[in-house]
């Protein structure tokens, strides 16, 4: 992997991102990492440049992720998408799965973080 | 502090926000899909990031509530008055624990765990209860089919409990588990139309009713029995199995007293489907256009055949009665009693201070100063009587109650009883009303399984066969006298004294009067009963009922023959805010007596104080000296007087120090640090602003009584006589 990853996340909630860039910025301290707090946010932001990486919590107003991967795609056909839910509902893995994209259970811990970034790389 | 943790709680307090408006909205009715997805949403963040930050205790309640949330927004679950209620405080809850977070305290305390786990039960018991409402909403549509097949063969037990039930600790969810064990449940819909708004409810008081479809072969008593111990604490309606119309115009006759349309009551009462009302409103409407003479929906329904002509006129001419009742209400203004408990007590201040003033005046010598006050205090005390009686409540509605009682019993125990009621209309106090039930209830149980005889012995002893309970009060000289008498076999004098002699409450050989005697059935640990029934006997005997009826200032005896009869006999104050009573001096204290106590006062002779007994006109009365009960400092003076007192027919001297005169005063409560103190029933402020006791002159009789039976015991008997008082509190 080259060394300059970008990294998008898109939560809601303010705690949830605080926690994913703390942890991330442990963890891979040369990523640049982009937040979006809905899925139109981050299509917005990834309208000019694309990330390498992309989170989305399936869980939002207006949008929820599901929809958000789907429009995401298009802007970024080349990133990897992990959807992240405390939603751990078979029907969920299914749908990532037929999304193509990883699933990863919340709470944002550690543990949750480091599975996000085995399924990056 | 980490600043995440900070951001936690900043959004957390947020979301809490949405959640409560949101609820709130709810509650309104006004909430769609939107406000029910924001509610959820808090929740589900808070979940989440307490999650993240690691706050296990709080993530697990939210999530909790998040699970409520998701049920109502998938329409699972409906909107009730309780749910919200229960919701909304969650959400406090939260707020608390967030508030610990920012005193640096990251695991709650036991006492707040307490209640998050409590408010978890609450809501799982509530939806046990409401879940069958919600279902009985989503199989709407095939009511009518669930009714033919399943809920006619079931009892219809409609049950509303009473405000106090749980402040007697009992909670109406053990009542219907064990209702449970009767039969099977198969629907149980909450009825929350009693339910005040949030701002008005009082989370001590029991709002809440339950319909219950019970499928059983017992007999109705047997289900009736399930509700045994909230019996005098509620409405019970238990409606057999089958869709008669009889069961249908009774369930019409007892819906809640509020404007209805007609089909919707008879949709409430189950005569008629949803369905079928929608549908006979558009047949309604359809008429209506153009028609002349447009028909009303109960002809429409009942042309139809949807529903029997004899249950429309109930519902219509039920309609017809709340309305009525509803005018009728309009005349008088509904007050909350608080308000009125508070302007009672602001006019017993007035009371006080106005003494004070009266004091000072006279002090003054100011003519001009003296006769205002005394205007002053003759308007105070209008006002103070009339503040009082918007207090007071007739007692008709408390003997009413027992007609039902009395009915019960006498069925089940295979007995005839009729029950008469007199002076319904006697006026007394609210607050004494509330409090005096349970002893009644307890008179009566104990008047039908004990007193009256089976009818083939009343018969033999030339008594007619039904058994005549009497339920009689009336006012008597500054006081109520409440009675139950019944004409059964009266108390055997013989059993209760070789009870009370095997209880060891009283000495073989030793010489009691027939009343004393009687008397004993009201000591601690005595019951006469030699089988236990599961009517009166529970463990709860007389000396309760007289242990109540002293709370409230007042005393109960019984009269009693063998053979004919007992009659109980309550007195009770008029009220328990202010008394009108007699001032008395020992050493530097004041106390008050009761007036209504007070018979006579003489000069003390000290020639009968060595046998603890004084001589009253040739009578032998036992005295009490307040002196050495209350260890009064200094001397007793030359002169002391004495204060003839009675309680019910009993009478005993009071020695003191001086008689100072009547007073009229305020009662306040002695502080629960002085619960068990014998002889003291208050205390109250005088015009000198000094504290002066009020005595409790049953309790001060009792002692007196024992003080002479002490004295009359021979030695080896003195030990006894010692632990009845013991007991005797």
């Amino acid at each position: 992997m080259s060394s300059k990853m970008i990294y998008l996340y898109v939560d809601d909630s303010r705690v949830s991102r605080m926690k994913i860039r703390q942890l991330v910025q442990q963890a891979r301290p040369d990523w640049e990492l982009i937040e979006a707090t809905s899925g139109e946010e981050a299509i917005a932001k990834t309208a000019g440049s694309c990330p390498d990486l992309i989170s989305i919590d399936i869980n939002m107003p207006g949008m929820n992720g599901m929809e958000a991967v789907g429009e995401l795609r298009k802007n970024c056909p080349n990133a990897r998408f992990v959807l992240l839910s405390s939603n751990i509902q078979e029907e969920m893995h299914r749908q990532a799965r037929d999304l193509g994209v990883g699933f990863v259970e919340k709470p944002i811990t550690e543990s949750c973080i480091a599975k996000v970034l085995a399924y990056f790389e | 502090m980490d600043e995440i943790l900070l951001a936690f709680i900043e959004d957390g307090n947020d979301h809490l926000k949405a959640m409560e408006s949101g609820l709130l909205r709810l509650e309104e009715g006004d909430a769609d899909a939107d406000t029910l997805n924001a509610i959820f949403r808090a929740a589900h963040t808070i979940k989440g990031d307490a999650g993240v930050v690691d706050l296990g205790h709080i993530e697990q309640f939210a999530h909790t509530l998040e699970n409520y949330f998701q049920q109502l927004r998938s329409g699972e679950l409906e909107v009730s008055r309780p749910l919200v209620t229960l919701l909304l405080r969650g959400c406090d809850h939260i707020k608390t624990l967030f508030a610990e977070l920012v005193e640096g305290k990251p695991e709650p305390g036991k006492d707040l765990q307490d209640i998050g786990a409590s408010l978890a039960a609450q809501l799982r018991s509530l939806m046990q209860g409401g879940q069958g409402g919600a279902e009985a909403a989503a199989t709407h549509a095939h009511q009518r089919s669930v009714d033919a097949s399943a809920l006619t063969e079931c009892w219809q037990i409609v049950v509303r409990f009473g405000p106090d039930l749980l402040r007697k600790g009992i909670d109406p969810y053990d009542v219907l588990a064990y209702l449970g064990s009767k039969g099977e449940i198969v629907r149980v819909i909450t009825l929350t139309d009693r339910l005040p708004d949030a701002s008005h409810m009082d989370p001590q008081v029991c709002y809440l009713g339950f319909e219950v479809h019970l499928r059983s072969s017992l007999s109705k008593q047997e289900i009736e029995q399930a509700f045994e111990i909230v019996r005098s604490d509620c409405e019970l309606q238990v409606l057999p199995p089958g869709s008669q119309v009889g069961t249908f115009i009774q369930s019409i006759q007892t819906l809640p007293e509020e404007s209805m349309r007609l089909g919707e009551m008879l949709v409430k009462s189950n005569a008629l489907t949803s369905e079928e009302l929608d549908e006979g409103l558009e047949l309604l409407k359809s008429t209506a256009d153009g028609a002349a003479n447009p028909q009303h929906l109960g002809e429409i329904l009942v042309g139809r055949h949807m529903v029997q002509p004899e249950i429309v006129e109930a519902a219509a001419a039920r309609q017809q009665q709340v309305n009525e009742k509803k005018v009728d209400e309009a005349r008088q203004i509904r007050v909350q009693a608080e308000k009125l408990d508070m302007l009672v007590d602001l006019v017993g201040e007035m009371v006080i201070s106005s003494a004070s003033a009266n004091l000072m005046a006279q002090n003054s010598g100011r003519g001009d100063l003296i006769e205002a006050n005394y205007g002053l205090s003759r308007l105070i005390e209008r006002m103070r009587d009339l503040s009082l009686q918007l207090r007071m409540v007739q007692i008709g509605d408390t003997f009413t109650r027992f007609k039902r009682v009395v009915r019960d019993m006498a069925r089940e125990m295979n007995r005839e009883i009729e029950l008469n009621i007199r002076g319904a209309e006697t006026e007394l106090d609210k607050s004494i009303v509330e409090k005096i039930g349970d002893p009644l209830m307890h008179l009566v149980r104990n008047a039908i399984d004990h007193g009256i005889e089976p009818a083939e012995a009343r018969l033999a002893s030339g008594k007619p066969a039904a058994g005549q309970l009497e339920l009689n009060a009336y006012h008597e000289t500054g006081g109520i006298v409440i009675e139950v008498a019944d004409d059964g076999a009266g108390l055997d004098k013989d059993r209760i004294l070789a009870k009370a002699i095997e209880r060891g409450l009283v000495v073989e050989g030793q010489a009691l009067s027939d009343q004393e005697i009687h008397d004993l059935i009201f000591v601690p640990g005595f019951s006469t009963a030699d089988k236990v029934t599961k009517l009166s006997g529970r463990g709860v005997g007389m000396d309760v009922v007289r242990a109540n009826i002293s709370a409230l200032r007042g005393s109960v005896e019984v009269l009693t023959e063998r053979g004919s009869g007992s009659r109980f006999v309550i007195r009770l104050p008029l009220t328990m805010a202010i008394i009108d009573g007699f001032l008395v001096g020992v050493g530097k204290s004041q106390y008050v007596i009761p007036l209504e106590a007070v018979m006579e006062c003489l000069e003390f002779e000290e020639a009968g104080a060595a046998r603890d007994y004084i001589n009253l006109r040739g009578e032998v009365l036992p005295f009490v000296n307040l002196r050495s009960l209350f260890g009064a400092e200094g001397e007793s003076p030359e002169r002391e007087n004495v204060v003839i007192v009675r309680s019910g027919r009993n009478r005993a001297g009071i020695i003191v120090d001086n008689l100072l005169g009547e007073l009229q005063t305020v009662i306040k409560p002695m502080s629960t640090v002085f619960r068990n103190l014998r002889g003291v029933a208050g205390s109250t402020i005088l015009g000198n602003g000094e504290v002066a006791l009020i005595l409790d002159i049953p309790a001060l009789m009792r002692l007196a009584r024992d003080t002479e039976e002490r004295s009359v015991c021979v030695p080896g008997q003195q030990q006894a006589a010692r632990d009845h008082v013991a007991v005797d509190g």
